[in-house]
């Protein structure tokens, strides 16, 4: 990726937090912490902007960044229009990114939202585009506002010799002052102090160490010797200092500290680290070093331990940059990792080695840490994409004279990058759809009784190993009878069936159903919600959809938290082996051929008083009639709803990598992958749902 | 218990400013005018500071600093000059004499006190 | 003179009253070589110290340093807030013992 493209991403991230900042703005006119936000954002824009050449863009941005300055700063109002403008100006930002080169017409468009903005702005400094001044300007600003960031941690230590008390010069009142910097850990050492018959009384034997965590600054800790700099010796050194990457690693040893300190030599601590004690305790004893010494070293490794972690709690939000692909590569890698344990830890049972076994137990648990850190790399917050529907929900609801709120809950929730990828679309659709179709206008709401404003709701939330997302409308909601009548005509639905309200309702996401563009003028639903099924469906996920006539509807989508590996349950089918994903499974159970008899033909076997279809996958995939006089039955959840298919043989829970079937199986029905099995062998990955899908169809034109 | 600091300075208005921000601070101020003035107050009472102007008449507070590390009784009192040359000739002469803090006339209150804390 | 030590049944106790600084340490330290033994532990009353100051804080210590060499110990039984203001400030006495008894006569 080259810099500009970073720059581009970048650019593109603070654009979304603009947009974002907006779009609060527009609820809390008077958050300065938005204000903030929009000024980072476009300072930094301009600033990277013309450092890579960007110039219009620079320029142009410059004026904004002028005009949030011009907020921070009081001398400017949040209005409506400068929020619509700064929307526009962001989208305008975008273009210019695309278009380094100078274009006439993205000049025009420059010029006019500029002369929007300073009609809003109070004499905008025109002439002042060059993006050099505006910068020098404000990075001094900005200097100013991270000086609250200057912690800084320093090690003090003290020896005002001999002659101090003599000169009238005491050591509590510098103690005092240094205290007033900060939160300060002092430790009076007396390790040169004689006895009181050998003492001097007036002379100082004393020497003291400090740790002091302060944001005042150098000068503020110097200047408090400023009267005994001369006469003192005093010793200042930075151990731990904010907006540095540390040199110090998180624990410091304790002999490091002593040997940075002089009060330990290396050799002392070296022979102190052969014997198997605590460190402190033998420098102590036995190479004759003062606790108190001992005791300020310690005092400071907690000192810098504490500070490490508060620093790293505030710095948490930092994030390295990796490109997507080299994070897939990882995750292939880690895949291959996985197939060659499961390997392992066969040849391992086989060979009955105690000692490789030990090992490859040791590499499983190594190798499924791996996979789970791999996987959480890839996990991101669902958040950015909210942000996203919260200008769609805003410009669609302008343009359509609705009046509608954007609720989101969850936006923490993560879910592997390309899941959150691919999910933008289906969701814009849907969200799309509720404002479209399902929030009545304003008047009707009235007439209906509900408050004007129409409400959006999309949240978030984990459920074992899925992300339930779910878009919830208080429109109207579906209307079960005209979707009826439409499934009748389109031949979706027989004449003579009775399906509930719900199985109607998610008929608006059958293709022969959706495709009829009139549907959407009367059921208010439909149009491409067979692409959003299977854009869904693709990431293995299922969505459903439910209504409260009147009410509102509830798109509710279900998605595996990860698209490369799987737990999944292996079975057996004559030779051949495959995956279930265990995550459906509900329970197994065994069909014997008495039971298969008794059911008269139908493929229905009664589990604790309910009837659960089911599909035979030797009829399925191998087109063997011939049942084994006991089989096993998995049964998986599907929605509501439970389904079974007979195996020869349940193995077992087995880690599976999803890899591609490759073009020729491709398009196999019912197949979602494969994955190779630690023998060597490849067992295929069953894609339930269609197969349920096309087994209840099979059923029911049988029927 | 509150600390004692004598002032000497010729300038009685220097003197009163300084007293009014010492005792806004809290401290028990003694006045003298001079240096010599400034040995007969010191009459076996806790003095814990002494604050001396550098130029003035009778003894000066180069002469003061010398003085005051002979006396039994004061030999350890920690004394802060005030010079107006920001000169460092008088400064180093002042601090090879005995004294210990100094502060450059004009000062702010604030910067007096700060020094003072140092010291007392 | 505002020091006095008291010895009886193997236990001692120093009290000090008014100034315990450099003014008054080099008197205090002749009393202290005559009075003072490291051989039992040592109880310290400073509620009547008004004064303290680094060098009367040095004293304390090296009764302390060695107490703590004999195996005894020294225990701060009461103290002043001038007393208390100082030890803390410095933290000289972290391996004496504190009462918590406070600034009381």
């Amino acid at each position: 990726m080259s810099i500009e493209d970073t720059f581009r991403e970048e650019a593109d991230e603070l654009l979304i937090d603009l947009e974002a900042a907006m779009l609060e703005l527009e609820e809390q006119p008077d958050d300065s912490d938005c204000v903030d936000r929009a000024f980072r954002a476009m300072h930094t824009i301009k600033g990277s902007g013309s450092m890579f050449g960007f110039e219009k863009l620079a320029a142009f941005t410059h004026h904004l960044e002028n005009a949030f300055d011009l907020v921070r700063n009081g001398d400017l109002q949040i209005t409506k229009e400068l929020i619509s403008i700064s929307l526009d100006s962001g989208d305008h930002i975008r273009l210019l990114l695309e278009e380094k080169e100078s274009n006439e017409e993205l000049d025009q468009a420059s010029d006019e939202l500029l002369a929007r903005l300073s009609s809003l702005v109070p004499n905008t400094d025109d002439q002042d585009s060059g993006a050099n001044t505006g910068e020098a300007n404000s990075e001094k600003k900005s200097a100013g506002n991270s000086s609250s960031d200057n912690t800084q941690t320093y090690r003090v230590r003290i020896n005002p010799g001999l002659d101090s008390f003599a000169n009238g010069m005491d050591v509590l009142p510098i103690l005092r002052e240094i205290r007033s910097l900060g939160p300060c850990h002092i430790t009076t050492i007396a390790c040169d102090l004689p006895t009181l018959k050998e003492a001097d009384p007036e002379k100082c034997y004393l020497t003291w160490d400090l740790i002091l965590t302060t944001d005042q600054g150098i000068n503020a800790l110097n200047d408090v010797f400023i009267f005994v700099e001369d006469d003192w010796e005093i010793d200042i050194k930075v151990v731990d200092q904010s907006g540095h990457w540390s040199d110090t690693p998180e624990d410091k040893p304790l002999g490091e500290i002593l040997v940075e300190k002089g009060d330990a030599t290396e050799e002392q601590i070296a022979h102190a680290h052969a014997q198997q004690k605590k460190i402190g305790e033998i420098l102590a004893d036995s190479e004759n070093i003062a606790p108190e010494k001992i005791q300020s070293a310690l005092d400071e490794q907690k000192v810098l331990r504490k500070q490490h972690k508060k620093r790293k709690a505030s710095e948490g939000v930092s994030n390295v940059k990796v490109p997507a692909e080299k994070l897939d590569i990882l995750m292939d890698l880690v895949g291959e990792l996985v197939i060659a344990q499961a390997r392992l830890n066969q040849s391992a049972t086989q060979l009955r080695d105690p000692s490789l076994f030990s090992i490859a137990e040791d590499i499983e648990r190594l190798t499924t840490e791996l996979r789970d850190n791999t996987l959480g790399l890839r996990m991101l917050s669902i958040g950015t994409t909210f942000s996203r529907f919260r200008r769609l929900v805003r410009d669609l609801s302008n343009d359509l004279g609705k009046k509608i709120d954007l609720v989101t809950e969850g936006a923490e929730t993560e879910l592997d990058k390309t899941v959150i990828d691919r999910l933008g679309d289906p969701l814009v659709h849907l969200i799309r759809n509720s404002i479209d179709h399902g929030i009545e206008m304003p008047e009707q709401r009235k007439a209906a009784g509900k408050p004007e404003k129409g409400t959006v709701l999309i949240s978030a939330v984990h459920r074992e190993s899925h992300v339930v997302i779910t878009i919830k409308d208080d429109g109207a909601g579906l209307d079960a009878e005209a979707i009826r009548s439409k499934a009748i005509e389109r031949g979706v639905l027989s004449e003579d069936s009775k399906p509930t309200d719900q199985e109607l309702y998610n008929l608006i996401f059958d293709a022969g159903f959706s495709t009829a563009k009139v549907v959407s003028s009367v059921s208010g639903r439909g149009v491409g919600m067979d692409v959003v099924k299977r854009s869904i469906e693709e990431l293995r996920g299922t969505v459903s959809i439910d209504s409260i006539p009147g009410n509102g509807s509830t798109v509710t989508i279900k998605l595996p938290l990860t698209l490369a590996i799987i737990e999944g349950l292996l079975v057996q089918v004559e030779h051949d082996k495959y995956v279930i994903p265990l995550s459906q499974v509900d329970e197994c159970i065994e069909l014997t051929a008495e039971e298969v008899k008794s059911a008269n033909g139908n493929k229905l076997i009664e589990v604790r008083g309910e009837l659960v279809p089911y599909l035979r996958l030797r009829e399925c995939f191998n087109n063997n009639e011939n049942a084994l006089d006991i089989e096993q039955i998995v049964v998986i959840r599907n929605g509501d709803a439970r389904f079974g298919f007979t195996v020869d043989q349940v193995i077992g829970q087995h880690q599976t990598v999803i890899k591609g079937l490759g073009k020729v199986y491709e398009g196999v029905k019912g197949l979602a992958g494969a994955t190779i099995l630690g023998d060597g062998n490849v067992a295929l990955i069953l894609d339930t749902n269609v197969l349920i899908q096309d087994a209840s169809t099979a059923q029911k034109a049988f029927h | 218990m509150s600390k004692t600091i004598m002032v000497v300075d010729d300038s009685s208005s220097i003197r009163q400013v300084i007293s009014i921000a010492l005792k806004g601070a809290g401290y028990e101020v003694i006045e003298a005018c001079d240096g010599k003035d400034a040995l007969s107050k010191l009459t076996g009472q806790k003095i814990h500071l002494i604050v001396s102007d550098v130029n003035m008449p009778n003894l000066d507070g180069i002469g003061l600093v010398k003085e005051v590390k002979q006396h039994p009784q004061y030999k350890f009192t920690p004394i802060m000059m005030l010079t107006t040359e920001s000169g460092e000739a008088k400064k180093q002469e002042g601090k090879s004499a005995g004294a210990k803090g100094w502060l450059v006339k004009p000062f702010q209150p604030n910067a007096l006190l700060s020094a003072v804390a140092k010291l007392a | 003179m505002a020091i006095k030590m008291v010895t009886e049944n193997e236990k001692s106790l120093l009290s000090i009253d008014g100034e315990l600084t450099i003014y008054t340490a080099a008197e205090y330290k002749e009393y202290l070589v005559e009075n003072f033994s490291s051989e039992q532990s040592l109880e310290v009353d400073l509620a009547g110290i008004e004064e303290i100051d680094t060098c009367g804080l040095q004293l304390l210590a090296a009764m302390s340093k060695q107490l703590s060499d004999n195996g005894n110990e020294i225990n701060i039984i009461a103290s002043s807030d001038a007393a208390k203001d100082a030890l803390e400030t410095s933290r000289l006495m972290t391996h004496m013992t504190f009462s918590t008894k406070g600034a009381e006569a």
